[in-house]
């Protein structure tokens, strides 16, 4: 027991050091919470690109099981724009981006809430399109409502042997201990990983897979 | 060895069509003794470096020369309209343009002074950032905006306080320590002017790319020279 809760102050301390050293971060107003292997990031830091490196930050420490990311993005320093200026920025951001259909993409902005609706033809291409949007100064909420509608019906068997094929192209990854089910183009992925960046690539290739409507993650690291 | 460089185009060319972000329909490959070399076009600087990244996934390739030439669709945009659209992109980011001192310059604040000259859709970065991951994102950002077929990236790192090399050198190190993939025994970091060399070998491709991220996030860092060697 005093085994556990000494690992589980080590992690916390070594997460906090993380942050602290990451010129990405800014971490005044971040606090970390371990129990067990398992830590939560709790607070605010100035944008979402920070936000998803505190992330990895604390995933990358040493016997770190899972990390619960409930970090806002609040920038103090940045005056939120009035929502139609919120709206015209990511509008064009999503217009300027070469590999975003703006056109089949609406956004609507309340209160400062981002909306993302409407379709897209690759799950990437969902996941890509809210990045974009989030990168906006004074963008402080984002909500993801696209769905993913394939622009061929190739069965799930394909879509499965697809996934499965990119992944014993990889130098990186082992095929034989993902399990790949698919149904309805809702991909479930169960097994072990040595890494987060192998879970990270599995994860991906799912993503880039056409076919693909969403993804259960449910990789375990080993 | 010819089996092997077979095996790698085979590969090669099912990833590029499996991979839902790439038109490759004109991507040529050639694969000699694991050095994959691409050659044809593409019509995004984007679908430029994703090819790549297809390649350099592959089991059994060791280097990729990326002469794919970025040939977008017809009726392009003008340079200097191009260029202001570069600025546009730039200016909003939240991580390049905001400074947290509401109201002064957030150029002053920030240590970001980005300059943009387009040529024929190849954009050109001079001026100065804070700490290299700017260097990095504003050309990521960048490299995915219409009309855009090559960047040259003239960013220099200007750390704003006194950063000196051999506390730069102790924080990758420690860095290293805390992580879950790389082993610091094997690795040996030299650090000069902020400029960083790294040396040793990592666990598996994965790994060699965490090393480099780590030196990346650190502040103080100018440069990256990473010459490891995957076990």
């Amino acid at each position: 027991m005093s085994d556990n809760r000494e690992l589980s102050e080590q992690i916390r301390r070594n997460v906090v050091d993380q942050l602290r050293w990451d010129s990405r971060v800014d971490e005044a107003d971040v606090s970390v919470d371990v129990d067990g292997r398992d830590v939560t990031l709790r607070g605010q830091v100035p944008s979402f690109y920070g936000r998803r490196a505190a992330y990895e930050d604390a995933r990358s420490i040493q016997s770190v099981r899972s990390v619960t990311n409930d970090l806002k993005v609040r920038n103090p320093g940045v005056e939120q724009p009035a929502d139609e200026g919120i709206e015209k920025t990511v509008r064009r951001m999503l217009a300027w981006d070469q590999d975003v259909d703006e056109r089949s993409i609406e956004v609507t902005v309340r209160s400062g809430l981002v909306t993302l609706s409407g379709s897209v033809d690759t799950l990437w291409k969902r996941m890509y399109a809210e990045e974009v949007a989030s990168r906006a100064k004074g963008l402080f909420e984002i909500e993801n409502e696209l769905t993913v509608v394939p622009t061929e019906d190739v069965g799930d068997e394909a879509v499965a042997a697809r996934i499965v094929g990119a992944m014993r192209r990889s130098r990186s990854l082992n095929e034989n201990e993902i399990n790949v089910e698919v149904k309805e183009g809702l991909v479930t992925l169960s097994g072990l990983v040595d890494t987060w960046a192998q879970h990270d690539e599995a994860y991906r290739t799912v993503l880039r897979t056409a076919g693909v409507r969403a993804v259960d993650d449910r990789l375990i690291l080993r | 060895m010819d089996a092997t460089n077979d095996r790698i185009l085979r590969d090669l060319r099912e990833q590029l069509s499996w991979d839902s972000r790439v038109d490759a329909s004109a991507v040529e490959a050639s694969v000699e003794y694991g050095r994959v070399t691409l050659s044809g076009t593409v019509l995004t600087l984007s679908a430029k470096r994703a090819v790549e990244e297809d390649a350099r996934i592959i089991d059994g390739v060791d280097d990729v020369v990326n002469a794919l030439e970025v040939r977008p669709p017809a009726a392009g945009i003008e340079d200097r309209e191009l260029a202001e659209v570069l600025r546009s992109v730039l200016g909003s980011n939240a991580d390049l343009a905001a400074g947290p001192a509401a109201g002064a310059s957030a150029r002053d604040s920030s240590g970001v002074d980005i300059r943009v000259a387009v040529r024929s859709g190849l954009a050109t970065l001079d001026g100065t950032v804070d700490v290299i991951w700017k260097k990095i994102l504003a050309e990521e950002l960048l490299s995915s905006v219409r009309g855009v077929v090559g960047i040259n990236n003239r960013l220099v790192v200007v750390p704003g306080g006194d950063a000196l090399d051999e506390r730069i050198a102790e924080e990758i190190a420690r860095a290293v320590e805390r992580s879950s993939s790389l082993h610091a025994d094997m690795l040996d970091i030299r650090v000069e002017k902020g400029f960083v060399t790294l040396t040793g070998s990592v666990n598996g491709w994965h790994a060699r790319h965490d090393a480099y991220r780590i030196c990346l996030s650190t502040y103080g860092v100018v440069g990256v020279d990473e010459d490891l060697v995957v076990r």
